[in-house]
Order: C-alpha cells, then sequence, then structure tokens
C-alpha cells in the first residue's frame, strides 16, 4: 500500500568529484544540501530525503526519544503537508478547527484512526514502522497529508525553495533515497558522498512529477464557531 | 374494306393502353425502387445512430454506475471495513451488500458483480458469480488502464464475457484519501437483453448480440425467440460475420426466415479475447409495409386510367375512322360517276377541310367530264385524247398525212325538196354511218362543212398504213352508201351518192385557231389537193366516185383495184397531179354514177 517506499536501490552515480577514499568514521560539523525543480524548472517543496550510509563503520546515532511532532489540522488541511521523522517518533494530531475530525490510515505502515474528536484535542501516536503513511479525514475526503517515517537520523525536507539541508553528517559516501507525493518513478535515490570539510554543493535534481490531484474543501469556516 | 377502320381502332386502342402501361409500369416501378432505396437508406441511417446509441447507452450506464460506486467509496463504512478486517469473508459479504445497494433487481442498472482489488492487483474480495480467472484478468487490465490515467478520478470501463454473458466491467478507485488508492472497486453490470431493449425503445432497432466464433450463441437480443435462432443459422451467421468485417455504417440485407433486415454488424470491443458481434437489424418488410397500401392505390389508379384511356382511345379512334370511312364510300360513289352528292364529314376542323377540298374536287371532276363529253361530241375521240394530252396549245407538228374528202352529189336539190328538218335528220344519218365507217379504218373526221366530209388519217395518232386505211374506209364508204341507199329506197326517197378524193401529203397537224377557240386540225396544201380531187368526180369522163392521187397510190401496200386517169392540173397547184380512179370491185358504185 504504501507504494513510493523503496524496496529495490536505483543507484546512480554522481559522486564523482568527490574522492572516494575520503577518510571515513570521523565526525564532522559538514552537512549536505539539495534543490528539486520539477519538469518545468519550478522549485518542488515537500521532498523528504533520507540518508543511508553505504560505509561500514558508519556509527548511526541512535534516535533520542524527541518531542511528538505536531501535524495539526487547521482549515480542514493538514499541516504540514508533508512530515518527516525517524523511526520510532511520535506525532500528534492537534485540532485547530472549530469542527471535528476524524484522522485515519490505511497504509501498511501504520494503520489507525482516531474517531472524531475536537478543537484543541489531540492524540499521540508512536510510528514505529519505516513507511509512508497517508493521513486521511473520514469526514472531509479532500484532507490529506503524509508521514514519512525512515530509518535513518539523517533526513530533510524540502522548503518552500525546493531546498533542503541535511547537517551534522559524518563524513563518507551516502545512498540518498528520495520521495515525494507526486514523484512519477516509484522508487528514486541517488548516491552522494560527504566531504570532511566544507558542504557538498550539488547541482539542482529534476524530478518527474505527477499531476497535482490534491483537493481543496470550502475556504474561511472560521466564521462557524 | 371494311377491317381497315377496325384495324386503326385496336391499333390507337392497343397504342395508347400500352403507351399509359408502360408509363405506369414504370412508375410504379420507380415509386417501388424509390421508396425501397429510401427506406434502406432511412434504416441505414437508424443503424448507424444505433451503434451510437449503444455507445451512449453504455457510457450512460459505466457514468451512473461510476457515480454510485464513487459514493459508495468513499464510504466511511467500506473505509471502516477496509482498516479493520483483513478477513476477506467479511469483506465479501460486505461486498454484497454494495451489490444490493448498487444495482440489485430492482436497480435502473442491474449489477452482477462487485469486486474489491488492491494496488497489487489482487482480487480482495468479491461479491457475486465466483470470477473465473480470465474474468479476473479482465479486470486486473481495467485497473492497468486506470493507473496509467491521468485524471483526478482515474477508472477505465470495458467489455468481457462473465459466467458466459456479456458484461460492461467498470473499475473505480477507492481513495484513502485522494488521491491515494487503497483499493479499486470493480464492478460488472449485463449487456442483457433488457439493455438492448432499451436501446430498441429508443432507436426502434432489433439488438442481438452474438459470441464470437467458433461458438455460435445469442448472448442477447430483442429479436423474437424463432428469429433469434434463424439469426444462428450457418449462413446467416456468417453473412453477418462478413458484414461486422466490412467498414463502418456498411450495411447488408440479411433474410432472416422470410423477412429481410438491412442489418448492420459490428464487433463489440472487447478487453481481451475475440469479439462478440453487435447486431442492428430492422425489418425492411415491416417498414415497407406502409408502401403497400401506396402500391394499391398506384394499381387501381392504373388500373382506372387505362380503363378510362381505353374509353378515350374508342372515342377518339371513331372519331377519326368514321370520317374515313364516310369518305371512302362516298369515292365509291363517286367513283360510280356520280358527282350530284356533296360529301359532310363532322367533327375535326381537318375532317371538315377534307370535305371541302373532296367536294371541290368532285366538282373538278364533273366539269371535267362534262368538257369530255362535249370534246368527245364534237371532235374525234383520238382528237380530244390529243386535246387532253397536249392541251389547247397552239401550233403543230409537220407529218406525213393522208387527209378523205367526200361529198353529196345534189344535195342542194335535196334541201329543196325537203323540209330543214328533215334535211337535218337525213343528214345526220348519212353523216353518222359515214363518221362509223372512217372511224372503224382509224381515220379522224376533222369537220362536217355542211354534207362534205374531211377525214384525216396518220393525224393525231401516227398510222404508217395510213393511205390504206383511207382507201379502204372509202371502199367501205361505198358500200354502206349502197345500204343506206336501200334504205332510203323503202322510205321511199331518192338514193343519195358522193365524191371522194384521196391525197397523201405532209401538212402541219395541230391546233389551229385562235387562243380562245380552236380546232384540231391540217393545214397544208396537199389538203385542198384531196378537196380538188373529189371535185373532179363529178366530170363524167372520169366515171368514178373516188379519185386517189398517185401519192397515195404509190403507198398502198395491198392490191386495189385502180385505173389510172392521168394526170391532170389543179387549181391552186402549179404542177400536174396524177390521179387514180378507186374502181369498185363489184363495179356497182361505178355503174351507177355512170346511170
Amino acid at each position: 500500500m504504501c507504494r513510493w517506499f523503496p524496496a529495490i536501490l536505483v543507484l546512480a552515480i554522481v559522486g564523482a568529484i568527490f574522492p572516494a577514499n575520503a577518510s571515513v568514521g570521523k565526525a564532522s560539523r559538514v552537512g549536505a544540501g539539495w534543490q528539486f525543480i520539477d519538469q518545468k524548472g519550478a522549485p518542488v517543496p515537500d521532498v523528504v530525503v533520507s540518508l543511508f550510509a553505504l560505509d561500514a563503520g558508519v556509527a548511526a546515532p541512535a534516535p533520542g526519544a524527541a518531542n511528538p511532532v505536531e501535524v495539526t489540522q487547521r482549515n480542514k488541511t493538514f499541516v504540514p503537508y508533508v512530515t518527516v521523522i525517524a523511526a520510532g517518533g511520535s506525532v500528534a494530531f492537534p485540532n485547530r478547527d472549530s469542527v471535528q475530525h476524524h484522522v485515519y490510515s490505511l497504509s501498511r505502515a501504520k494503520r489507525f484512526e482516531i474517531p472524531l474528536y475536537g478543537k484543541e484535542e489531540t492524540q499521540v501516536l508512536i510510528f514505529d514502522k519505516p513507511g509512508v503513511i497517508t493521513l486521511g479525514c473520514n469526514i472531509h475526503d479532500w484532507m490529506v497529508g503524509y508521514i514519512v517515517v525512515v530509518d535513518t537520523p539523517y533526513f530533510g525536507r524540502s522548503g518552500e525553495n525546493g531546498r533542503v539541508q541535511v547537517a551534522g553528517l559524518p563524513a563518507g559516501r551516502y545512498r540518498v533515497e528520495i520521495w515525494h507525493p507526486r514523484l512519477a518513478a516509484k522508487e528514486f535515490s541517488i548516491e552522494a558522498a560527504v566531504p570532511l570539510e566544507g558542504e557538498a554543493a550539488l547541482a539542482p535534481i529534476s524530478l518527474r512529477l505527477k499531476r497535482d490531484l490534491r483537493r481543496t474543501g470550502p475556504l474561511d469556516q472560521s466564521n462557524y464557531p | 374494306m371494311n377491317w381497315r377502320p377496325k384495324r386503326f381502332r385496336g391499333r390507337l386502342l392497343v397504342a395508347l393502353i400500352g403507351l399509359l402501361a408502360c408509363v405506369q409500369g414504370a412508375t410504379f416501378i420507380g415509386v417501388t425502387l424509390w421508396s425501397r432505396w429510401t427506406k434502406m437508406q432511412e434504416i441505414a441511417e437508424s443503424l448507424v445512430r444505433g451503434v451510437a446509441d449503444l455507445d451512449r447507452q453504455t457510457l450512460n450506464r459505466v457514468l451512473e454506475l461510476a457515480d454510485k460506486a464513487r459514493l459508495m467509496a468513499g464510504d466511511y463504512a467500506l473505509r471502516q471495513t477496509l482498516l479493520l478486517t483483513d478477513d476477506s469473508r467479511t469483506l465479501a459479504s460486505a461486498l454484497e451488500s454494495y451489490l444490493q445497494r448498487l444495482g440489485g433487481p430492482d436497480a435502473h442498472v442491474p449489477i452482477s458483480v462487485v469486486a474489491l482489488i488492491t494496488p497489487e492487483h489482487a482480487v480482495m474480495a468479491q461479491a457475486g458469480p465466483r470470477l473465473a480467472a480470465h474474468e479476473v484478468t479482465a479486470f486486473l487490465e481495467l485497473v492497468r488502464r486506470a493507473e496509467s490515467s491521468e485524471d483526478a478520478y482515474p477508472m477505465a470501463n470495458g467489455n468481457a464475457l462473465v459466467a458466459g454473458a456479456l458484461h460492461g466491467l467498470v473499475v473505480i478507485p477507492v481513495f484513502a484519501p485522494p488521491p491515494e488508492i487503497v483499493a479499486w472497486l470493480g464492478y460488472a453490470f449485463p449487456i442483457d437483453g433488457g439493455f438492448a431493449s432499451d436501446i430498441k425503445r429508443s432507436s426502434r432497432l432489433e439488438l442481438s448480440f452474438l459470441s464470437a466464433p467458433p461458438d455460435a450463441r445469442l448472448l442477447a437480443s430483442t429479436l423474437e425467440d424463432e428469429q433469434g435462432a434463424a439469426l444462428l443459422d450457418p449462413d446467416v451467421l456468417t453473412a453477418v460475420r462478413a458484414a461486422a468485417g466490412r467498414p463502418e455504417s456498411a450495411v447488408a440485407n440479411i433474410r432472416i426466415g422470410r423477412e429481410t433486415f438491412v442489418t448492420l454488424a459490428q464487433p463489440v470491443s472487447m478487453i481481451a479475447g475475440p469479439a462478440p458481434t453487435a447486431v442492428f437489424q430492422r425489418s425492411l418488410d415491416l417498414e415497407l409495409a406502409p408502401l403497400r397500401r401506396l402500391h394499391l392505390i398506384l394499381f387501381l389508379g392504373a388500373a382506372a386510367g387505362m380503363v378510362f384511356a381505353a374509353g378515350i382511345a374508342v372515342q377518339f379512334a371513331r372519331a377519326v375512322s368514321d370520317p374515313v370511312r364516310r369518305l371512302a364510300a362516298h369515292t365509291r360513289v363517286i367513283a360510280s360517276g356520280n358527282y350530284q352528292v356533296p360529301v359532310h364529314l363532322r367533327g375535326a376542323e381537318e375532317f371538315e377541310r377534307l370535305a371541302g377540298a373532296f367536294n371541290a374536287m368532285t366538282e373538278g371532276l364533273a366539269e371535267r367530264d362534262r368538257v369530255r363529253d362535249l370534246l368527245d361530241k364534237n371532235v374525234s375521240p383520238e382528237i380530244a385524247a390529243e386535246l387532253m394530252r397536249s392541251g389547247s396549245v397552239l401550233g403543230g407538228e409537220e407529218r406525213e398525212i393522208t387527209v378523205l374528202f367526200s361529198d353529196l352529189r345534189g344535195f342542194t336539190t335535196l334541201c329543196e325538196s325537203l323540209a330543214p328538218r328533215e334535211v337535218v335528220q337525213l343528214l345526220n344519218r348519212y353523216l353518222t354511218r359515214m363518221t362509223a365507217e372512217i372511224e372503224s379504218e382509224g381515220g379522224v373526221v376533222d369537220k362536217f362543212i355542211g354534207d362534205a366530209i374531211m377525214a384525216i388519217f396518220g393525224a393525231p395518232v401516227d398510222q404508217p398504213d395510213a393511205p390504206e386505211r383511207a382507201v379502204r374506209a372509202a371502199q367501205r364508204m361505198r358500200a354502206v352508201l349502197v345500204e343506206f341507199n336501200d334504205e332510203l329506197a323503202a322510205e321511199k326517197r331518192l338514193p343519195l351518192s358522193f365524191g371522194i378524193g384521196i391525197n397523201t401529203t405532209r401538212a402541219i397537224a395541230g391546233n389551229i385557231g385562235s387562243s380562245r377557240r380552236l380546232n384540231y386540225s391540217v393545214i397544208g396544201d396537199g389538203v385542198n389537193v384531196a378537196a380538188r380531187l373529189q371535185a373532179l368526180t363529178r366530170q363524167p369522163h372520169f366515171a368514178t366516185d373516188v379519185i386517189i392521187s398517185a401519192a397515195t397510190a404509190s403507198r398502198l401496200s395491198s392490191v386495189h383495184p385502180i385505173r389510172p386517169l392521168g394526170t391532170v392540173p389543179v387549181k391552186g397547184r402549179h404542177g400536174q397531179v396524177e390521179i387514180f380512179a378507186l374502181t369498185s370491185r363489184s363495179g356497182i358504185s361505178d355503174l351507177r354514177s355512170q346511170i
């Protein structure tokens, strides 16, 4: 059911400019950054990148028990549209609308529902299985949101300008998995090498996206109590 | 003669009725062919519309069901079921209730099958008849088509056989939430007799679905059972399938049983596998049925027209043949010489003019007859004939003729002793006899001069033996005069005697006189010689009543008793003329004249 979840790796070597024998294992304060554009060259927000070390010995820090990430319901929309968390992380679903919501997911990674709940009510769920969880509201068909649970501490999500920064990476080679709700390819990943110093400045990555079929609900409902 | 008008009448009758029959027949055939052709065109058009109708009706059903199914797919209960259970039996039973809700037996569009298909292309659960492998394949093919759609609401439809029956299959997505497709909802609605009836209601076309070969099955049909079965007749089936192979809108006439159906066959596009055939038909015979009344009216009209035409033809023929017959009868009257009765023809102006012309001709004939009659009496028949031939043209031609002149002796004395009437009577008797003798020898009496006769031989008709004839005539006249004198003696009258002069000469023969009055006569001094020779008979020393000139005597072909009289001067002529006396064979005449 989670068709976006990578199962097979398609490797594209783009790290030629980086030394293949870069020293490994030393923690560095460097980060990696990409910019995503679509077929028309427009920046693509909400692109999720998750990095997996390819070299043995790169210690992946255990994900700390962070505070729950919030996926709020506001104006009968999930905000943010795309949320990325490390496996084992928790998400709170506060309702900021005056109407009730009935959040559910039929995704294999996490099948759940939070039956009708009102304003400022919230529930925190733990997502321990990696995968893409599509969120819906049983009473508002147009509401759609995504929680991407990744099995790595190194991830990021592109902003409105299509840029994403992943900081605090140990130097080394990584498989970079890329996900977007409208990504045409079922799986898409690249290989990247993170140098000891400085920041990997990569050329913009062009994504082939499908048509945006998101619907919008009725506009401003704030007049309702 | 009598059969002619009848035949004309018959001919006219045959011609008119034949013409009318041809025109009516051509009209009848033309109307029949034209109406048949237009009906076929009409049907062909409706058949093409029927194909569009089938597509539209199918699409309507698809869209109607899609709308219903869309509502279902968004139903919380379905999500709940999907959310809470992977138990396919529970799902199947839930789908049963969907099947009833979407398209139960009482629904506008009944549904046979509902199936829930995972995005991974597996049938999660189904309601309705258990789907066979090929049916599942058909649904999965539709899922693949829908997946490749870029539409916000991806769906696909197509046709397939489900449980051996033709069905329309539709696949729609189950969103959780849109555009996240968590499952596909597939359903099948039957394309059956009811469906075909719907098409028939709107298009008045018979619609049948024939299974793809090698199977020969009627999948659905609006035809009566018997005709439906007839459609499966191998010959008909072959014809129908051949028609399906042809390009769109090509129609064929196919006989089923005793009816002719204008047929348009089209393959039904299937999701996979051999295509059945959709057969659109309309009975041509049924369509042409109202035209039969027109045919009857045309036929009766034609018959009435022919009877009327026959009447007209008879009347018309009579109008023509009656005057002709009357004219023919009148011709016989004219031929018999009765010019007194004019003919009157009633009817067309032409006949009146013909009658006028005919009467004018009759008058002309009568006039000519009168003229001819008078001519015959006044001139000799030969001259009359010559006049008729040459007309009244003045002038003549030079030719050799023999002239005979006779004159009575002592006529003046006779006139004194008798009353004028008696003289004329006697003269007429004498002249009649003499004329008869002259004419019997082919002579022509040119004129009577009192008691004298001038006769011509060799004109106007050529007579090579003219001198011979003239001499013979003279001898006959002698003999007749003897007989006439015997009659006179019996009447106690004195006998008559005459003198005859004959001369052969070249003279001008022709119409002589003025342009208003003319005679056919001969002119030449030889003519006068004949008169002089006649006068010589009075001289006693010649002792003969007939004197002929040497010119005549030398031209005689047979031996005649002639006696030379020497040469004599003739008054008005310079030379001497040798003359001969024609002596009588018996000598009686000579004797009498001498007495």
